[in-house]
């Protein structure tokens, strides 16, 4: 029965969505006004149906439907209720319905929040987003349907693969997925504009909100993942470069410049065809993400099984939407060229090389995941491209832009007074540099160039942001006393996240470079010292639970002879599947981490132990934490940039 | 005077461009020609096809009954083959939690001057589904090559 349900709701929107698309070509038919209200409606209907397709899926997995293939394939009679909830979206077919949710959602939003764009700006963004709907929609229904019947019916399911059993991977791959897919949004617009024809500042406005929304979801999903590799990998790294990563990473950073173009762009009117190229690569780059996550051409703890066909079919809607949209965009873009004067000096020109730098920095990231996968395509000999390379390239194009923060924060748009800048340049140079000097020295004795570059790159701006802050607050102060303590949101914005960035470089900084890790053997009752910290092994203790059993080990950690506190790190071996996962233990406090994992069984009380110590750990979380409370600033502050007065941005 | 003025402007920026780009291009392809990593398996190691004392990968199947273990220390040695050739495995650390006899490993490392393999990374299959696709490959291979026999 789920099965004609689900399938019925899909068509429905199947077919929804072609009308949808449809719309575009009676422009001459039906007048925009009505077309307008046809787009809003086909949208919200579209969504419902998905949903409800959706909540179908949702209830076969509720009520132990193993009729169906997938979820037989990915739940369990035994499995928690939350982790039945989640194996919705657990593997292939499921996630996919996810994204093709959330790409109806954000259309839905789309027609309901755009009240300040014309009405055929709105038709033309709805219709393309008819078409990428529809291609989702096929996609589910001809290679990868989740309704699909497995018969025999089996007694139970092969339960949910056991590294997705973990809460952070509850809303992961929401998160994620609501990022990735709301980077459709400029994607249409561009399109929509390029159709169009001509183009105005103020929906430019208008859309920044938009980046900024899937820009801070996109934060939000990859830190999730990051967060959980940390704690659920039991390897204490929190990023490996894996393809997969780099696909989420990709759409970030293009997004990331998109934001500061667009704000050049609605600010000054400029960049603007260079705006729309970047939101076209951007979702062209998530495309792609999904196509390498979902072909099956990567293989790593992402990937699902294989299946050429599904491959096959994203790369030829891939190729289809890059060449389509960026033929429009060589078509059309001519006509909306605008060109100001600017110097070297001004804003708009540190801004123009943010973004020379990110879109580089993307393209080494893209070259690096794609390469091995075209030599070996190719049959040029199997090669891979490790975590170096990545590490060097990020931090030889990264931290040239970091170092442009401060002098973006205090130019002024068109031409910076030089004199003025470099004076206060200047202290904020001298300044940073003791601070970062005496702050590595009083904690560390090191002499390797490159942390005393990232911690002076990180302290410059974050002094530089503080010093801003204070120069909008007191100048608030003397121009009214009403609203001294508002800042207008968009400095809120900018303020945090420079902060927040800051922040991130010392934490990833001093977590890398000075943690201290020791992979031993240990008896029960041994001791180990482990910077200031003295672990002591006491014992280790076999628990079942619903559908695993696990061996858990106690540690008890004495600083200075002082009990702190215990870890009890486990091995859970799963039921169903018989793996093996490993459960790091964390106690974390601001100065550092300590991360303890047990491994094999050597013998009968000897035990592999791997224990890590990291430095400053946290701030890496509190700085994407700043980065996202900024991206929220952004969205709900009311004022367009363009009504601002000229320095205050 | 206007003309040329603009024409040195436009010089200038066209130098900057190549200035810049040639900048990034060296630093990619540094970059690049220091981090890749060839993959060998362990046919081609004996026949000494891999450079020595360089970064390389290898994967194959671990033999069955080759895995010594020390037992005070993390070192251990084992033998891996692709049903064709074996090649020896020394590595001081921890074993993933799904290393086994039969199982698929791949492995980043050195090859030393007696042919043995040092890794210092070991990677085993991640469960049923997940495999190093360059093992995949070549389980897939051999399966084919175990039927014809």
């Amino acid at each position: 029965m789920i099965t004609e349900i689900g399938n019925l709701f899909l068509s429905i929107s199947a077919s929804l969505s072609f009308c949808l698309f449809s719309i575009i070509f009676l422009r001459n038919v039906i007048s925009s006004s009505l077309r307008y209200i046809f787009c809003k409606y086909l949208s919200s209907f579209i969504l419902l149906f998905i949903f409800l397709s959706f909540l179908s899926l949702v209830y076969a997995f509720l009520i132990d439907d193993f009729s169906l293939r997938y979820v037989a394939g990915n739940s369990n009679i035994s499995l928690e209720n939350i982790y039945k909830f989640s194996a919705v979206w657990g593997a292939h077919e499921g996630s996919i319905l996810l994204w093709v949710l959330v790409l109806s959602a954000w259309s839905f939003f789309i027609s309901v929040f755009s009240k300040s764009l014309p009405k055929t700006i709105v038709i033309n963004m709805l219709a393309v987003m008819g078409i990428l709907i529809l291609f989702f929609l096929l996609f589910i229904l001809f290679t990868s349907n989740p309704f699909d019947r497995v018969f025999p019916v089996p007694i139970n399911g092969r339960d949910l693969n056991p590294l997705l059993q973990d809460p952070g991977l509850i809303i992961h791959p929401p998160m994620l997925y609501i990022g990735y897919v709301g980077t459709s949004v400029p994607f249409v617009f561009a399109l929509a504009v390029l159709i169009h024809g001509s183009i105005d500042v103020k929906w430019i406005a208008w859309l920044r909100k938009w980046v900024i929304t899937s820009w801070v979801f996109l934060t939000i999903g990859i830190s999730l993942g990051s967060w959980w590799a940390y704690h659920e990998l039991g390897w204490g790294g929190w990023w490996f470069w894996d393809p997969v990563e780099n696909a989420s990473f990709m759409p970030w950073l293009a997004s990331t410049a998109l934001l500061h173009s667009l704000i050049v762009s609605e600010k000054r009117g400029i960049f603007i065809n260079w705006s729309l190229l970047l939101a076209i690569l951007t979702f062209s780059l998530s495309l792609l993400g999904t196509f390498l996550v979902r072909s099956g051409v990567l293989v790593s703890v992402h990937a699902f099984a294989n299946d050429p066909e599904r491959g096959l079919f994203i790369l030829i809607f891939l190729t289809l939407a890059i060449t389509l949209s960026l033929l429009l965009y060589f078509i059309r873009s001519p006509r909306l060229i605008s060109t100001k004067n600017y110097s070297v000096t001004s804003k708009e020109f540190i801004l123009l090389l943010n973004n020379l730098f990110i879109t580089i920095t993307t393209f080494a990231i893209l070259l690096g995941t794609l390469y091995p996968l075209i030599t070996s395509s190719l049959d040029l000999g199997k090669i891979s491209v490790g975590a170096p390379y990545f590490n060097f390239i990020f931090a030889a194009l990264m931290l040239p832009i970091v170092f442009l923060m401060a002098p973006a924060i205090f130019s002024s748009w068109n031409k910076t007074n030089l004199n003025k800048l470099s004076k206060k340049l200047r202290n904020l140079f001298f300044y940073s540099i003791i601070i970062s000097y005496v702050f590595i020295n009083y904690l560390y004795d090191t002499d390797l160039s490159i942390i005393y570059l990232a911690i002076f790159l990180a302290v410059f701006t974050i002094l530089s942001s503080f010093l801003k802050a204070y120069e909008v607050f007191y100048k608030r102060q003397v121009n009214n006393k009403k609203t001294r303590f508002l800042m207008p949101g968009f400095m809120f914005a900018n303020i945090l996240s420079h902060i927040g960035i800051g922040v991130l470089i010392i934490g990833v900084t001093l977590s890398t470079y000075f943690s201290s890790q020791k992979e031993v053997v240990m008896n029960i009752g041994s001791e180990i010292l482990i910077e200031n910290i003295n672990l002591k092994f006491i014992s280790v203790e076999n628990t079942t639970s619903q559908n695993y059993t696990s061996q858990v080990g106690v540690f008890d950690a004495y600083e200075d002879n002082k009990y702190i506190v215990s870890f009890l790190p486990e091995k859970r071996t799963y039921n169903i599947q018989k793996n093996v996962m490993t459960e790091a233990a964390i106690d974390s406090n601001l100065r550092r981490d300590i991360y303890v994992a047990i491994g094999e069984n050597l013998s009968a009380d000897s035990w592999v132990v791997r224990i890590y110590y990291k430095p400053f750990m946290q701030l890496l979380w509190y700085g994407v934490a700043l980065m996202i409370l900024g991206g929220l600033f952004g969205i709900f502050s009311r004022q367009h940039l363009a009504s601002n007065n000229k320095n205050e941005i | 005077m206007k003309i040329t003025k603009n024409n040195k402007k436009k010089m200038m920026r066209i130098f900057i461009f190549f200035i810049s780009f040639s900048g990034f291009a060296s630093i990619l392809i540094y970059a690049f020609s220091n981090n890749m990593v060839y993959f060998y398996t362990p046919t081609q190691i004996v026949k000494k096809e891999a450079p020595f004392n360089s970064n390389i990968r290898i994967g194959g199947m671990v033999k069955k009954n080759s895995i010594l273990k020390s037992s005070d220390s993390l070192k251990v040695s084992f033998v891996i083959h692709d049903l064709e050739k074996e090649v020896s495995v020394i590595y001081d650390g921890i074993l993933p939690d799904l290393f086994a006899e039969g199982q698929g490993v791949v492995m980043t490392g050195k090859i030393n001057s007696s042919n043995i393999f040092i890794a210092n990374e070991v990677l085993a299959k991640h469960d049923e589904n997940y495999m190093p696709p360059e093992v995949a490959d070549m389980m897939k291979n051999d399966t084919e090559a175990l039927y014809k026999k």
